[in-house]
C-alpha cells in the first residue's frame, strides 16, 4: 500500500530526483514560467512553494536552507529579492499550473508551471516575445504578420457571432 | 476449488462485457473560439484558458 508515502519518485533515485527538482526550481525562478510534463509540474510544485517560504523568511538561516536545496546562488539571489517579496500578500499558492495537453511524440500530458504573481507582463509577454523573434526573423514581412493577426482577430469574431 | 454450476448465458456474458464498452472522451467547447478543447486544458488552437490568453499558438 501506498498510504503516507508522498514522495513523487518519477522514476528516479533520490540524488537524480533531488538535483532535477532543485534544476527545475531554479529556472522557474529564472524563466518566471517553464513547460514541463504534469507529472514534473505537479513535483516542482511542492518545493518551489517551500523556497518561497524561506524567502518571505528572509534571514540568513533561510537563505543558506534554501541555497542548500537549490544549488545556485545567482536563483536564490532572484528568489529573496523578486519572488518572494512580490508574493508577500499571499500564504501558500504562489504557483500555478496550466494543463497544456499531451505532447506529440510520446502523449505525455504537459503542462506550464507559473508564478501566480508574475507580474502581468510576463503572461502576455511571451505573446510579445514571440511576436518580437518572428518580426526579427522575417525582418521585411512584419506587415504580413500584422495583417495575419488581424485576420485571426476576424475569425476569431466570426466564429464568436457564431 | 469453487466450480460453476451453469454455463454462462449469451445475454449475461454480452450484458457483462457491454460495461467494458468504449466510451469517447467528455469535451468542451473553447469559450473564446469555438473549437473543441479537453476540459482543464489550456485551448490548443487560441491558447485562452479561463478567459486569459496563455500561450501563443502558430508562432
Amino acid at each position: 500500500m501506498r498510504h503516507q508515502k508522498k514522495t513523487v519518485k518519477l522514476g528516479r533515485t533520490a540524488e537524480h530526483r533531488k538535483a532535477l527538482l532543485a534544476n527545475q526550481v531554479c529556472s522557474l525562478i529564472e524563466h518566471q514560467r517553464i513547460k514541463t510534463t504534469l507529472a514534473k509540474a505537479k513535483a516542482v510544485r511542492p518545493l518551489a512553494e517551500k523556497m518561497v517560504t524561506l524567502g518571505k523568511n528572509g534571514s540568513l538561516h533561510a537563505r543558506r536552507t534554501a541555497l542548500a536545496v537549490l544549488r545556485q546562488k545567482g536563483a536564490v539571489k532572484k528568489l529573496f529579492e523578486d519572488i518572494a517579496p512580490r508574493s508577500s500578500a499571499r500564504n501558500g499558492g504562489y504557483t500555478r499550473i496550466v494543463k497544456l495537453g499531451a505532447r506529440r511524440s510520446d502523449a505525455a500530458p504537459v503542462a506550464f508551471i507559473e508564478w501566480v504573481d508574475a507580474p502581468l507582463v510576463v503572461e502576455e509577454p511571451v505573446a510579445e516575445e514571440k511576436g518580437k523573434k518572428r518580426k526579427a526573423g522575417k525582418g521585411d514581412a512584419e506587415n504580413k504578420s500584422d495583417r495575419k493577426s488581424k485576420k485571426s482577430e476576424a475569425t476569431k469574431s466570426e466564429s464568436e457571432e457564431k | 476449488m469453487g466450480v460453476s454450476k451453469r454455463k454462462t448465458s449469451k445475454m449475461r456474458l454480452r450484458t457483462r462485457k457491454a460495461s467494458h464498452r468504449w466510451q469517447p472522451p467528455q469535451l468542451n467547447k473553447c469559450t473564446q473560439c469555438g473549437s473543441t478543447v479537453a476540459s482543464h486544458t489550456a485551448c490548443p488552437s487560441c491558447g485562452y484558458y479561463k478567459g486569459r490568453q496563455v500561450l501563443t499558438v502558430g508562432a
